[in-house]
């Protein structure tokens, strides 16, 4: 009789408290029913995951990393949604591999127009203060083979302008310098869907450099 | 000319060497920018360096003028 069984039933989706079909749920993860009754499709929302495996739904998530492995003009990331994780906050260190100093500019959705942003800066060197507004969306200077450390915090605002602040570590020992910076679009966006770090001179994004993609909230 | 990016796309994690190209003319404009900018920056430094010099010198002689710091410090 169990044999019988057996061989009528190979495949999971015959069973009766399961789909009865794999259609359309690629990729998908499987979960009791809220009725304990039965098994069902995950949606896989952050969310979801994240009470399955106990976790808090509300801790900042990393997006994606990368290590730059040979020197290059620009490190982007794609397939964001701005929308949903409120926040974005980049972490990076950063080397310029050329002998001349250059901006690091951060792009959105792929609008590399320098004239459609500004940045207000203020930048510390010892006792000397400077502030300076540019229209362009610098968030770090990399000196001529120096290194640096910063961190962007980047939003779209309620008014749907996208809006970012840094904070940036340069030049060493008693060389040593912060840099502040606030920056805008001059118009709205509908998204946050890509960021991109490029260098204004070529290969200036040395290797070694690395970038990590937080994102503050898992909807 | 060619520039050479990396792209992550977040949804697979796969990262990818991507090349783009843009015009000798844009890339000729973005180096005069870099060169500007660093010029602007090297004068600005320079500006508020001989401000805060001119700054101190008067703090000084203010201080040593109303007899709050010896003459030995101008």
């Amino acid at each position: 009789m169990l044999h019988i069984i057996r061989a009528a039933l190979r495949k999971f989706i015959q069973l009766e408290d399961t789909p009865n079909s794999y259609s359309g749920l690629a990729g998908k993860l499987f979960k009791v029913n809220s009725a304990e009754t039965a098994l069902e499709a995950s949606t896989n929302t952050d969310s979801e995951i994240a009470e399955a495996v106990n976790v808090a739904a509300n801790v900042m998530e990393k997006v994606a990393e990368v290590e730059v492995s040979s020197d290059c003009d620009y490190v982007e990331f794609t397939g964001l949604d701005g929308n949903s994780a409120w926040f974005y906050i980049l972490l990076a260190t950063a080397k310029n591999a050329t002998s001349s100093a250059y901006d690091l500019y951060l792009y959105v959705n792929g609008d590399t127009d320098n004239t459609h942003y500004y940045t207000q800066q203020l930048r510390a060197n010892d006792t000397s203060i400077s502030g300076t507004r540019i229209n362009r969306p610098t968030v770090a200077v990399l000196g001529e083979n120096e290194g640096c450390l910063f961190e962007v915090k980047i939003t779209k605002d309620p008014n749907d302008y996208f809006r970012f602040f840094s904070n940036v570590s340069r030049f060493t020992g008693s060389s040593v310098e912060e840099m502040i910076r606030s920056g805008t679009k001059t118009s709205t966006i509908t998204n946050i869907t890509s960021l991109r770090i490029q260098a204004q001179g070529a290969n200036a994004i040395g290797a070694g450099s690395k970038f990590i993609l937080f994102k503050a909230r898992r909807a | 000319m060619k520039i050479k990016g990396l792209r992550v796309d977040v949804k697979t994690g796969r990262v990818e060497e991507v090349f783009e190209e843009i015009s000798d003319e844009e890339y000729q404009k973005r180096l005069e920018e870099a060169k500007k900018a660093e010029e602007e920056m090297r004068i600005r430094e320079m500006i508020e360096r001989k401000k805060q010099e001119i700054l101190e010198r008067l703090a000084r002689e203010e201080l040593i003028k109303e007899g709050r710091l010896p003459e030995a410090y101008k």
